[in-house]
């Protein structure tokens, strides 16, 4: 018995050490397939891992943390030498992170970034995603493309409707309490005013990123603040979406209450500015529904992925490669389609 | 090396069927109990562990989505909080209807304290719930306050005594150009959380991740071994001994928060149900081994002992001759019985042969003896010599001649090469040839005549069988004898039996005498009794039972003596 217990843990630990030589399996999580931007992400990742000619598993945890530990640990328990993850929650970095340590496994975590105070003393884990404050940063850029300063100070600036000098916005967000959402909903704001505009924050309401959550919100927000047939419920003159897909949703509202109207972007009563640049967001600035949308770039943040997955497999010295790598975004607008 | 002497005896036990049987059985049955046993317990164990850990996995998958549904519900007051206070321009004209907000949170969800919204320096509490007072003092030192503010988009979860804890959280208000911070107390987790039977010992722990306990349900302390344990697996599940229990030991993060949970549950039934069924099946295997170690040695009994016992007999036989040989009981299977019964049957045979046998040598030397005693006895001799010399005196030398031929043939013929058995011929040859001497010593006293048909003068008998009776009637019969003697000897079959005769006019035997002689035939005694007694046991030695010798007498007028011979049955065959 004990021979054969010898030979059996012989035999795992051969085909482990096979396995990880001949095949080593890439895991690719993210934390939801119906994620239209993270599906480009993933996706963009995929053709990288393609061309490299490595073996990989990607699996969607449908917003489950558990689910999503589940499938960590089970692709870590065959023995991977890297695995690339998009976390439900943020915050289970560590728990991972101390798990992958235990098989020397690395980790890169994308799009969702984990505390600085995780990733600390963990050379070998990663982390590449947008840069959420540029990103802010850029859809203030974007609305003072609109509300151009002097005008503003002139009063004369023709989507400031009311024509106070004052832009009454109003921000769709994702998911409350999201890093994400908090991020560019801080800093889209803050830096108009850093800016020296004069804002009013209408409200705001939450879309959970998807599209028929932008629609819901779209509707709630304009019972208190827009009516098409009263004139004097029509204080909107901004609309800060945390994504294109709930940017879409809010579209979909406004076209369906003949606000917004098969126009150029110059003629629309109200002005939406999205994030993400999707396919999704890029038709809708196309087709003159919104003004313009940040470039939360998948391509460029899936290269940078597959260029220090590549590292890490060849065995290269990763000691100066900075742990967190933010990928700065870009404004599209029908300008610069 | 000289070979050893080969011997029946006990000297190599492990050369006897007994041992081999129960060897070869044994080690067959052992093998297949044992791997029976085994395999039964590779798949039982198989089936009862993974059963009933997927079972008791999904158990705890279960409760520790309660838990996150629960800290989910915790956090979704805060993001009301959040959107409540966003558009909130003057918090002190605005106070009283959401601290009635508050109030109506803490109504609904019992396990909630107090909420209270503070001013980003902390010195200033801008809306708090009914219940809650501040006392004034500076917030902006504790662990939650600090820990808020230095991550602004987090919901901060800071333990405090007695399995209680806080959220705080930095939240912008008056449409996002303030900030402040939100405090929400937790006084207990919510009972339905945890209101899940773990079995003996179990419990479920929250802990931060330098594995600092923070709640436990059975407000039991986080020992170091469990520590250890925890540190091992980080996120999964695992199966270990702590203290008298077997646990399943399932760890999880809890979503949305730094906290991570591990669920202890008891999981010694599993344990004891393949202890019990080790024990079982040990035992059966055991009884089964040891009924079947029985009924092989029952078995192997039931051949060996008769065998044994045979052998036993044939060893004594050995040592000790035939003469010692006693039956063997018949016993055991259908073959040691028949094998006991044929070894019985034959051993008999051997004896009563061997007995025959000896028997008859005894009485042949015997018969020789006499034989040549008579044949070279001195008076015979003699005399036949003395009758020569006067036939010859006499001028007769036609007769000397015959005398001389008949001494010769008579002699050869009882000699015969030293053959016992010779044709009937030859027999009544020799009887002619010394009836012809006698008749010339006695000079015409008797006379005597043959009746054999010569188609029986080819069928064998053994000599000197009509000799000795012939020698009677001239002794005891005719001689002194007035008028002519007759001697009349005759053969013939009777069916299968050879009936030869030798009838004489003398004087007759008395009616005791021949009743002597009767009796004088069962006398194993071979040096007492007479020639025809003699005659008599060399005939039931050759022949067997059928084999007779008849005795008719009639006092002065003759006796008659008549040989039966079932030539067909001869037993011995020594030609």
């Amino acid at each position: 018995m004990k021979n054969k217990g010898l030979v059996l843990s012989l035999l795992s630990v051969l085909s482990v050490c096979s396995c990880a030589n001949a095949q080593d399996t890439i895991g690719l999580f993210i934390y939801d397939s119906n994620d239209t931007f993270m599906a480009s992400f993933a996706n963009s990742v995929e053709e990288g891992f393609d061309a490299m000619g490595v073996t990989y598993l990607f699996q969607a945890a449908g917003r489950s943390q558990d689910t999503q530990n589940q499938q960590v640990i089970s692709l870590l328990d065959q023995g991977s030498s890297l695995s690339v993850i998009n976390l439900v929650d943020r915050l289970a970095a560590s728990a991972i992170i101390e798990k992958a340590d235990k098989s020397g496994t690395s980790l890169i975590f994308i799009n969702r970034e984990p505390l600085q105070s995780d990733l600390n003393g963990h050379p070998n884990d990663f982390y590449v995603g947008s840069d959420s404050e540029q990103a802010g940063d850029l859809q203030a850029s974007l609305a003072e493309q609109l509300f151009v300063k002097g005008e503003m100070d002139a009063k004369t600036c023709p989507y400031d409707k009311n024509g106070d000098g004052v832009i009454n916005l109003v921000i769709i967000k994702g998911e409350e309490g999201h890093q994400d959402t908090e991020l560019r909903t801080a800093r889209c704001t803050k830096r108009l005013i850093e800016d020296g505009y004069s804002i009013n924050v209408l409200t705001t309401a939450t879309g959970n990123w998807t599209t028929e959550g932008g629609y819901q919100a779209m509707e709630t927000i304009a019972k208190d603040y827009y009516d098409v047939s009263d004139p004097d419920k029509q204080e909107i003159e901004l609309i800060y979406c945390n994504n294109d897909d709930m940017a879409a949703g809010a579209v979909n509202y406004l076209k369906d209450k003949g606000v917004l109207i098969n126009a150029a972007y110059s003629d629309q009563p109200i002005q939406i500015i999205g994030f993400d640049g999707t396919q999704t967001g890029r038709r809708l600035v196309e087709d003159g529904y919104i003004y313009g949308t940040v470039l939360n770039d998948a391509v460029t943040q899936g290269a940078h992925v597959c260029a220090l997955a590549q590292k890490i497999l060849a065995g290269e010295d990763t000691s100066d490669v900075e742990q967190i790598d933010r990928v700065s975004g870009k404004t599209i607008t029908k300008s610069t389609l | 090396m000289e070979p050893a002497p080969q011997t029946i005896g006990k000297s190599n036990f492990f050369h006897t069927l007994a041992f081999r049987m129960g060897a070869s059985f044994g080690t067959l049955i052992l093998f297949f109990t044992s791997a029976f046993a085994t395999t039964a317990y590779f798949t039982f164990n198989n089936y009862v562990t993974t059963s009933a850990k997927t079972q008791a996995e999904a158990t705890s998958d279960t409760m520790a989505a309660n838990y996150d549904d629960y800290f989910s519900s915790v956090i979704s007051v805060s993001n009301f909080v959040a959107s409540e206070v966003y558009n909130l321009i003057d918090p002190a004209a605005s106070s009283a209807s959401l601290s009635s907000d508050f109030d109506s949170i803490i109504a609904v969800k019992t396990d909630l304290s107090s909420v209270a919204f503070f001013s980003y320096s902390g010195d200033e509490c801008l809306v708090n719930d009914s219940s809650f007072s501040f006392d004034g003092h500076n917030v902006s030192a504790t662990d939650w306050f600090l820990n808020a503010v230095r991550n602004p988009t987090l919901n901060i979860f800071t333990p405090s005594e007695n399995n209680s804890f806080k959220l705080s959280k930095v939240l912008p208000y008056a449409k996002g150009s303030s900030m402040g911070v939100l405090m929400v107390q937790v006084s207990s987790l919510a009972s339905s959380v945890y209101k899940v039977d773990l079995g003996g010992g179990g419990h479920a722990v929250i802990y931060d991740k330098d594995y600092k306990l923070i709640y436990d349900s059975e407000d039991s302390l986080l020992a170091e071994e469990e520590v250890s344990v925890l540190k091992d697996t980080v996120i999964g599940y695992q199966v270990r001994d702590l203290g008298d229990h077997t646990y399943l030991i399932s760890q999880y993060t809890i979503s949305n928060t730094r906290w991570r949970l591990a669920i202890f549950q008891n999981f010694d039934a599993v344990g004891q149900t393949l202890s019990n069924f080790v024990i079982t099946t040990v035992i059966i295997a055991v009884a089964f081994f040891f009924v079947s170690m029985v009924v092989l040695s029952f078995l192997s009994n039931s051949v060996t002992k008769p065998l044994k016992r045979l052998r036993n007999s044939m060893q004594v036989v050995e040592d000790k001759g035939y003469t010692s040989y006693e039956p063997v009981s018949v016993s055991g299977t259908l073959e040691t019985r028949d094998l006991a019964r044929n070894y019985n049957e034959m051993m008999l045979r051997i004896k009563s042969l061997t007995d025959d046998v000896i028997q008859e040598q005894n009485a042949q030397r015997l018969a020789e003896l006499h034989a040549l005693q008579n044949q070279i006895n001195p008076h015979f001799l003699y005399n036949t010599l003395d009758s020569i010399v006067f036939l010859i005196d006499d001028g007769k030398k036609k007769e000397a001649s015959e005398m001389v031929v008949a001494l010769s043939r008579f002699f050869r013929i009882s000699i015969s090469k030293g053959r016992n058995i010779i044709p009937l011929e030859d027999e009544i040859e020799h009887v002619r040839n010394y009836l012809l001497i006698q008749k010339l010593r006695y000079k015409e006293s008797f006379e005597y005549s043959f009746d054999v048909d010569p188609q029986l003068h080819d069928l064998r008998v053994i000599k000197l069988i009509l000799q000795p009776l012939v020698e009677n009637a001239i002794q005891h019969g005719l001689l002194n004898k007035e008028g002519v003697g007759r001697i009349a000897i005759s053969g013939h079959m009777n069916g299968d039996i050879l009936v030869l005769t030798v009838r004489d006019n003398g004087f007759g035997i008395m009616p005791d005498k021949i009743a002597d002689i009767y009796s004088s035939f069962k006398d194993k005694n071979v040096y007492n009794g007479v020639g025809l007694k003699n005659v008599y046991q060399r005939l039931k030695v050759y022949f067997g039972e059928k084999a007779d010798v008849k005795i008719d007498s009639v006092l002065d007028e003759g006796t008659t003596i008549t040989l039966f011979i079932p030539v067909k049955e001869r037993k011995i065959n020594e030609e």
